[in-house]
């Protein structure tokens, strides 16, 4: 994160864009409702904190078209909207309609989500007013209070609590809801550093593993070629991955349909036919979750046994390959390829194994290892789901060093994999707010927040801290910002319900969201937010893209809805912080210094917030004729262009690793581990079914959960397998209980061949709904999840759970 | 007469319902109510062989509207003439003529005609006949993030894609003559082998 | 079957069974010329007061059963081409022409026959209004009700059920009456055209209902529930057997018990024919998705 910028200030205003309130805009409408332009034709109506301005013309019947960005939750896209804007209200959502829409910079066309926006935006149950809790704690009992009272709330137990116990007992949660700069958790992280700062926090729940595993081979992160190189490709392998549904950046599907156009063979491996699999895919390789690193050990065994790895590229580029490659000093420990052949453990890793524990025929494997070893350039893209489990840093470190010895690294249509975020600069930022420095140096892993609630003093550097060598505190206030991860996200909703109800323990919560979310119901202070449309935004693209997307602010928050922004700046000003905090700035502001912020680093040519929002095109882009691939230097000149790796070469077996001397967990080469809930081990003869919590359609997490005309397309369902159904009576439409010793959940199943037997599918993000059982009616797959961390990358491994189900 | 039909290439189909929820939104549809939607097709089994898992499993998706058919059984059918075809051959239902007899949605092959109980009238696609008016394209066209759909003149669109327009589970063409050009998913020709049927009945609502 | 269409259920059978009633009537009317017996003219009234009043409700249930029902002024409009349509103005015409019939009877208006032209005319549209009612529902997507199964099940309820009310009418206007033996020789006709609707139905049950299990489709085929299947059956036979009975030993006790057995045994066919047209309306199929 680059730093704040003070001496910019911003410059004045443009005469030719007129803000205008709600009322002034009607009044125009009714005096131009033939078709003038709305734009600079109302001098008079100047709303000087330049609120509502919306450019485009006045169409007959009082709309104004207005393209801004889709609310930058967290997606997997980022996509132009064009709002249909009259008097005040969003009355249609159409997308981006910019001419041409060629692979170099094609539309960014939004998904369901986006396009039903208006169900969301207009939901009657959206938050109005500051609540204060009346009940117990977790009860949704509420009482309104006023701003002034809910700011007085948190600012005084902000102060006590860093009175009582300091400032690194205090959490700004993990919170994704919103990356539009000026709504979302950064504006809270950034008055916390101003305030002494709060406990800091590495890592995310997204992509723990594969974003601290990729480096130990690459030494770096960004080993992703730009997104237009992939219809070079002549072979894919979607690993996991799921573009369709996740977007994985908006258009990544829409580039694979062209790859395949132009002739790459495209597979899946996926224990679910996913949408992926069966509109991009020419096969579908269904695979027992969690034994991903088996198939690829195995294909490693193909591919060095036929001779099809790139012996050349491995000599050049890569170290640990084989015993004469080895570090020194470690002549004698199990390389790579000894672990392949079985040398050192007895066991060579052939196909007929991996058929043992990956359910894939023996023969399937050696065709696809012969295929992907031989088709140049290929592809093996990692989806994120595969190291959401169980020793997720295995299959991360498999597929890197699978790309390496076939040599398809470093050229155009190949792929390193790894988190391969955009060459050659990682792509896009998501946040530039800027948050300052955090003069708390402690920080824990994401995932272990709960852990360090109930015994962050004993926490230190075996649980993952940094930064110093135990916490001094126990987390004690917890300022929840656009997230929902107290309850819903986390793992282990009854154990997190349970810690969060005790008031012993964190002391205060305050949640900021625009629903009453069930994180939301467990805080003692609710903070209304406006949406996203409700304010001035910018995002840019989701891992991948080169564009700026503009988020005007098109209606006035209803009630007495505040931005994310705005809380903050009241909150400062009672903590005697306001002038730093906001600088004198509004939101608007901020995104003109965002803008300018854009043009000092990825683009040079950027227009000034005034002319972007007047060309009303709602994103600037950079075309990318010549896509960009990842180590093109290096794999040129290895010794000149040296990785930032212990060796400056690719590691196929990492010393570092080797010398955490944890072998059974944390291997200096990929291995194949049974995972802790696993279908061979002894838990599997209570609960036998692997269960998936894949990130569905109509939802991002658990953001748009309920809304109908999501709910309406992708209702909320068990996926389950034909022979697993009948086994246990279940027919399609049928109540199911799933359940383990962590909870239990009633939902309506869908009885699918689209599932391998032995997998089920809660898709993740349904909202806990608790019966006074216990037993949630929504389909919350967290009732079910463990709260166990991967060994290394300390990651979330929600995706790895055992369950069974029984007919209701 | 120039008819005019829709294009819809079911090999690239993600089946994520973009489409449906754009002609939602446009249309204001309430729940229930899908003039497109989105059907999920399925076939194949699974049998254990060792220890390895043997599947032929099949699928994919199709996304549906009116077809503005040449031979639309529709038109025939309702005693109130209520449903027309314009110039363009865009079938269309007349809300002041209609008595909501729902005859009509008896007989459509494609299940196009969807009874709103709140303006008590049959309704359908119109093809967006207003944006096409003004020179804009249907939203569902233009809504798909695969760039599956397009419109256009019936013969043209044949020229270009052939003339598939019946492939499962859609009844046979000549049934009522659907303006309707597909590209068929690889799989789609595996209807009697594998059992092919829709798994996702309860979205796409069928009126029983 | 979706509940919107229980009125259609009501609208089909209240006109068949008017319909009945009128082609009974002129089963008897020309059994009463040729066997001398009592006069058509002692019932015909009670017979075309039955028979409106059935063909109004129906028409009322059909009507009600229409969302805009104000747009119905255009339901004549695509005759050319719409069973339906077709379906509207018979049984409009039918409506009308049993009002001309009615009213030149109650104004005693000799003038050319009215009556009997009428009646005739009634009796001839109630005919095609059937074969039109049926009509409506062979269409070429429903394979389940585009057979000649449709055709003769919607005749066969015309003929049983319209012989039945008929019955009802005949004993009803008697009891009005006092004692009327001579009426036997028509109460035998009336047996003969029940006995030939049961015969019909019987047959139609076996040979020509289609099998959806033989239809592949995208949805798959109703499954006719065996209940409903079992109750016509079953109704039928104890109807038909009770009728006989009565018929046999009791048909002169019409003044008393035997008029109650007979109503048990004509709501027994009622209920028979109620189950076959849910039945019907059940098997709703129709191809494509
Ligand atoms: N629609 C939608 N899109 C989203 C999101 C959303 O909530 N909804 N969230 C966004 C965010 S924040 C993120 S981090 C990404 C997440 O993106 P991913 O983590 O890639 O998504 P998942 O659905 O968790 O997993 C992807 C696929 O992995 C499969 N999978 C699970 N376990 C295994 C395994 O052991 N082996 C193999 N081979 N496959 C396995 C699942 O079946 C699924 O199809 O998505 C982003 N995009
Ligand atoms: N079992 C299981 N659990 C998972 C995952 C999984 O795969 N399986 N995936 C994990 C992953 S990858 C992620 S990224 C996390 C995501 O977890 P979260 O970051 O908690 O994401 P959401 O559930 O979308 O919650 C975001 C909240 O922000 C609110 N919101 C939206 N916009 C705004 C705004 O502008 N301002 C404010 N203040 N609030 C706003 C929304 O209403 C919503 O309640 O979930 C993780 N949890
Ligand atoms: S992918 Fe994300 S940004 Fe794009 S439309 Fe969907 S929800 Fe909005
Ligand atoms: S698809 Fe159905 S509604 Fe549309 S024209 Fe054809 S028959 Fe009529
Ligand atoms: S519902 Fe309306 S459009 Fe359909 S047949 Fe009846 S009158 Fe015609
Ligand atoms: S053409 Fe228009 S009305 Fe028809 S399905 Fe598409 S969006 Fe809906
Ligand atoms: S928007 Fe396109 S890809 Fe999505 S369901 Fe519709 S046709 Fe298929
Ligand atoms: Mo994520």
């Amino acid at each position: 994160m680059k730093t704040d910028d003070p001496g910019y200030s911003p410059p004045p205003g443009n005469p030719d864009i007129v803000g205008m309130d709600r009322r002034c805009f009607m009044k125009m409408g009714a005096l131009f409702a033939g078709g003038l332009t709305a734009f600079g034709s109302m001098l008079g109506c100047t709303d000087s904190d330049r609120r509502i301005r919306l450019p485009g013309k006045l169409q007959k019947d009082g709309t104004v078209i207005v393209r801004a960005g889709c609310p930058a939750h967290n997606c997997g896209g980022r996509c132009v909207l064009k709002l249909f804007v009259r008097e005040g209200e969003i009355v249609r959502i159409e997308s981006d309609d910019r001419e041409g829409d060629d692979i170099s910079d094609p539309q960014l066309r939004a998904c369901i989500r986006g396009r039903s926006y208006r169900r969301r935006q207009y939901h009657p149950d959206r938050l109005r007013y500051p609540l204060k809790r009346t009940g117990k704690r977790g009860e949704g009992k509420f009482e309104r209070i006023s701003w002034d009272e809910a700011f007085d709330m948190i600012s005084s137990e902000l102060k006590r609590i860093k009175r009582e116990y300091g400032n690194s007992a205090i959490l700004v949660p993990y919170g994704t809801g919103s990356y539009n700069q000026t709504n979302g958790r950064q504006t809270a992280a950034r008055l916390m550093n101003l305030f002494g700062g709060s406990l800091g926090f590495y890592n995310s729940y997204s992509w723990a593993c594969i974003s601290r595993a990729t480096p130990y081979v690459y030494g770096t992160g960004v080993t992703g070629n730009q997104r237009q190189d992939w219809i070079n490709s002549k072979y894919i392998i979607m690993w996991g991955w799921n573009p369709s549904e996740m977007r994985d950046g908006t258009n990544s599907e829409y580039f694979l349909k062209k790859a395949r156009e132009k002739g790459a063979r495209i597979i899946c491996i996926d224990p679910r036919m996913s949408m992926s699999a069966v509109s991009l895919a020419d096969e579908w390789i269904p695979i027992r979750p969690g034994t991903d690193t088996a198939l690829m050990s195995a294909m490693a065994y193909v591919i060095i046994s036929e001779n099809l790895h790139d012996m050349e590229f491995i000599k050049n580029c890569c170290t640990g390959f084989d015993s004469s490659q080895m570090p020194e000093g470690l002549e004698n420990e199990e390389s790579y390829s000894d672990y392949i052949f079985g040398t050192r453990d007895g066991e060579p890793k052939t196909p007929q194994w991996a058929q043992q524990i990956t359910g894939i025929p023996a023969s399937t494997i050696t065709r696809i290892a012969r295929e992907y070893g031989s088709i140049k350039p290929a592809m093996l893209y990692q989806g994120y789901g595969m190291q959401r489990r169980a020793y997720g840093e295995q299959p991360v470190l498999g597929g890197c060093v699978l790309a390496a010895i076939t040599g398809n690294v470093g050229i155009p249509g190949g792929w390193a994999s790894g988190i391969a975020l955009q060459a050659d600069d990682g792509g896009p930022f998501w946040n530039i707010f800027p948050t300052g420095q955090n003069p708390v140096s402690a920080s824990i892993p994401v995932f272990l927040w709960t852990e360090a609630i109930l015994r962050g003093k004993e926490m230190g550097r075996g649980d993952g801290v940094i930064g110093a060598d135990k916490l001094d505190n126990n987390i004690k206030l917890i300022w929840c910002v656009a997230s929902n991860i107290l309850i819903n996200q986390h793992a282990d909703t009854n154990r997190s319900a349970r810690i969060l109800s005790d008031e012993n323990l964190v002391e205060f919560i305050a949640v900021q969201d625009q629903f009453m979310t069930p994180s939301a119901k467990f805080a003692d202070l609710v903070m209304p937010v406006c949406t996203q449309f409700e304010m001035w935004g910018l995002e840019d693209g989701w891992k991948y893209g080169d564009e700026v997307i503009l988020m005007p602010k098109v209606a006035d928050p209803p009630f007495e809805n505040k931005s994310d922004y705005q809380i903050a700046a009241g909150i400062a000003e009672r903590l005697g912080l306001k002038e730093e905090y906001t600088q004198g700035r509004d939101e608007y502001d901020w995104i003109e210094w965002a803008v300018k912020y854009y043009r000092n680093t990825r683009f040079p040519d950027i227009p000034d917030l005034e002319k972007l929002h007047e060309m009303n095109r709602g994103v600037y882009t950079r075309p990318v004729d010549e896509p960009k691939v990842a180590f093109t230097d290096f794999r040129r000149d290895p010794d000149k262009h040296p990785l930032n790796t212990p060796s400056g070469k690719i590691e196929l077996f990492s010393k570092t690793l080797f010398d955490m001397n944890r072998p059974d967990t944390i291997p200096p080469v990929p291995k194949y581990i049974q995972e802790w809930e696993s279908p061979f081990g002894i838990e599997s003869e209570k609960y036998p079914l692997q269960a998936l919590g894949h990130h569905y359609m109509p939802r991002v997490h658990s953001t748009h959960d309920g809304i109908d005309w999501l709910e309406e397309a992708f209702p909320q369902r068990l996926f389950i397998n034909p022979l697993d159904a009948n086994s246990r009576g279940i027919k399609d439409g049928d109540t199911a209980m799933v359940y383990n010793e962590r909870g239990r959940i009633s939902i309506p199943c869908r009885v699918t061949a689209k599932i391998m037997p032995g997998v089920v599918n809660i898709p993740q993000g349904a909202w806990w709904d608790p019966d006074k059982d216990g037993v949630d009616r929504r389909g919350n797959i967290n009732v079910l999840t463990s709260h166990r961390w991967t060994p290394l990358a300390f990651g979330n491994a929600q995706h790895t759970i055992m369950v069974e189900v029984k007919k209701q | 007469m120039k008819q005019i039909a829709f294009y819809f290439d079911s090999s690239a189909c993600s089946g994520c319902k973009t489409c449906q929820v754009a002609c939602k939104d446009k249309h204001d549809l309430p729940r229930g109510i899908l003039w497109r939607r989105v059907y999920e097709v399925c076939g194949g089994d699974w049998i254990k062989r060792g220890s390895a898992w043997l599947q032929n499993v099949v699928s994919y998706h199709m996304s549906m509207a009116c077809n503005h058919c040449e031979e639309a059984i529709c038109i025939e059918t309702c005693p109130n003439a209520a449903i027309v075809k314009d110039q363009k051959g865009i079938v269309l239902v007349d809300p002041d003529r209609c008595m909501g007899c729902r005859y009509c949605e008896w007989t459509c092959p494609y299940g196009a005609l969807q009874f709103d109980s709140n303006s008590r009238v049959m309704t359908k696609c119109t093809f967006c006949a207003d944006y096409l008016e003004e020179g804009k394209d249907p939203v569902c066209v233009t809504a798909c993030p695969m760039r599956a759909m397009e419109f256009g003149d019936l013969d043209e669109l044949r020229n270009r894609y052939g003339k598939n327009s019946d492939i499962f589970p859609l009844p046979d063409a000549g049934y009522t003559k659907p303006a309707i050009v597909i590209t068929p998913h690889r799989d789609s020709g595996k209807a009697g082998s594998r059992n092919l049927h829709i798994i996702n009945r309860e979205e796409v609502k069928p009126k029983i | 079957m979706n509940s919107n269409e229980w009125p259609l259920v009501f609208f089909t059978m209240l006109s068949q069974i008017s319909v009945g009633l009128i082609l009974g009537g002129l089963l008897l009317w020309a059994g009463a010329k040729n066997t001398g017996t009592a006069n058509f003219d002692t019932f015909k009234k009670a017979l075309l007061i039955s028979a409106f009043i059935t063909m109004g409700i129906a028409l009322l249930i059909s009507f009600f059963h229409l969302s805009s029902p104000l747009h119905s002024v255009y339901s004549l409009s695509n005759i050319g081409k719409s069973w339906l349509s077709r379906e509207i103005i018979l049984a409009s015409l039918y409506l009308f022409s049993l009002a001309v019939c009615y009213l030149s009877l109650r104004y005693n208006i000799p003038h050319r026959n009215i009556f009997g032209h009428f009646y005739l005319a009634s009796a001839l549209t109630g005919i095609i209004l059937i074969y039109a009612m049926s009509r409506v529902y062979m269409i070429s997507t429903t394979p389940l009700w585009n057979t000649p199964a449709t055709l003769v099940a919607f005749f066969n309820t015309t003929i049983l059920l319209g012989g039945s009310a008929l019955l009802l009418v005949l004993i009803i206007a008697a009891r009005a009456k006092g004692d009327m033996p001579e009426l036997q020789p028509l109460f035998n006709l009336l047996f003969f055209m029940i006995s030939a609707g049961v015969f019909i139905g019987l047959l139609n049950m076996l040979l020509l209902q289609p099998d959806p299990s033989g239809i592949a489709g995208s949805f798959a085929a109703p499954e006719l529930s065996g209940i409903w299947k079992i109750s016509q059956t079953i109704f039928l036979l104890a109807g038909y057997s009770t009728l006989a009975w009565w018929f046999a030993f009791r048909m002169p006790q019409y003044q008393g018990s035997g008029t109650i057995i007979l109503i048990i045994a004509i709501t027994c066919i009622f209920l028979s024919e109620l189950a076959g047209r849910y039945l019907f309306y059940a098997s709703y199929y129709r191809i494509g998705v």
